[in-house]
């Protein structure tokens, strides 16, 4: 009896050990899968060519998609903000219907302007990136024909402010001339010309085909390029804060100021 | 005279019984110590996946955290998540750890 007793006792002691034992390895497997996660989606929303050695894979594929020098970016016809002589360039892919390139446009441009466009330390390229919905590609449509007449900036705030939920219809056709009309000094029959025939659709398309080619799947995303040759460029993916730019920026600033 | 009494009066008794035994059973699982540390981590994991997930936290070009003025909602519903979440995990494990009901695959493969 006594000895039936103690291999019970003994069976239940191995049962709670292996009970313990399968509960302190899963929550390490779980707190190792967080991790793996947690890593392999940050370094997707950020990676930097020299950070993951790919630099000479980017310079390759940057030479294959042509030059990213602020000054072929501005004759190409892309929308900019800043001092065309700036020794950094911003390239913005963003959507209009995007969430995220609202928060971005709304709580880090501000400061990115003050601190570095203001002080011609930088400038700022749009590109458009519009897969998010079906609307997209009217709005970007409408906003680079917006900017055959110098308003880009105005109806882009415009936009942004007044961002409703996706395909929602808040920038159907109709709703995008609205927009427009609001713009003071807008030429309407320009516009609408360029609005209606899609003038700009193979430019749209070719951001498209430059942003997907750097791997860009979700806006925001930006590449940060030293503004002269288009060269030493870092990415960034994601609605990062302005810290994040800061760090870039900064960084590249010192570089040139080490190399001249 | 009322069909619907009895359904309401067990529902106020299981209501009452879960009121009384929800107290009782946070207190009985965080008198440990130990339970303490693992719900706090396990809070802070899922804290840490829901911001990452968000935008709200970045691990690279450098570490940050911000909290942009759309997001503030979100934030705080992710806050009461992860930390409800670290809650529920480690009373599971409580109820695992202390349960007096064997688990075997036997059993399974008996009722399949």
């Amino acid at each position: 009896m006594q000895q039936q007793q103690q291999q019970r006792k003994q069976q239940e002691k191995l049962k709670r050990s292996n009970i313990a034992k399968i509960i302190s390895s899963s929550f390490v497997a779980i707190f190792y899968l967080a991790i793996i996660i947690i890593f392999s989606y940050s370094s997707s929303l950020t990676s930097s060519p020299h950070a993951t050695n790919n630099y000479a894979y980017a310079i390759t594929q940057q030479n294959q998609k042509g030059d990213l020098s602020l000054s072929t970016l501005i004759h190409q016809g892309s929308p900019y903000f800043g001092d065309p002589s700036a020794p950094i360039t911003i390239i913005d892919f963003s959507d209009f219907q995007c969430y995220l390139c609202a928060r971005y446009v709304k709580a880090t441009e501000p400061l990115i302007n003050q601190s570095y466009i203001q002080t011609g330390k930088a400038a700022l390229i749009f590109k458009h990136l519009p897969n998010r919905g079906f609307d997209s590609m009217d709005a970007a449509l409408a906003a680079q024909c917006i900017n055959d007449q110098g308003k880009f900036w105005q109806f882009h705030n415009m936009l942004y402010d007044n961002q409703k939920p996706i395909d929602s219809g808040w920038v159907s056709k109709d709703n995008l001339k609205m927009f427009a009309s609001q713009i003071v000094g807008l030429n309407m029959q320009q516009f609408e010309v360029c609005f209606d025939s899609k003038k700009y659709k193979d430019f749209i398309e070719s951001d498209l085909t430059l942003g997907s080619s750097f791997g860009f799947q979700d806006t925001p995303s930006f590449i940060i390029v030293n503004s002269k040759d288009g060269s030493n460029p870092e990415i960034l993916k994601g609605a990062h804060p302005f810290p994040s730019f800061k760090a870039i920026i900064d960084k590249k600033l010192e570089e040139m100021r080490n190399s001249s | 005279m009322n069909s619907s009494s009895p359904i309401t009066s067990i529902k106020t008794k299981l209501l009452s019984l879960l009121v009384s035994l929800l107290p009782l059973s946070i207190r009985i699982v965080f008198s440990r110590a130990p339970y303490i540390a693992l719900a706090i981590g396990i809070a802070v994991i899922f804290w840490i996946i829901f911001n990452v997930f968000e935008q709200l936290l970045f691990f690279s070009p450098i570490w940050v955290f911000y909290l942009p003025e759309d997001a503030v909602i979100g934030f705080i519903l992710t806050n009461i998540t992860a930390i409800l979440m670290g809650i529920l995990v480690i009373m599971n494990v409580y109820v695992i750890k202390h349960s007096k009901l064997k688990l075997v695959n036997r059993h399974f493969l008996e009722q399949a």
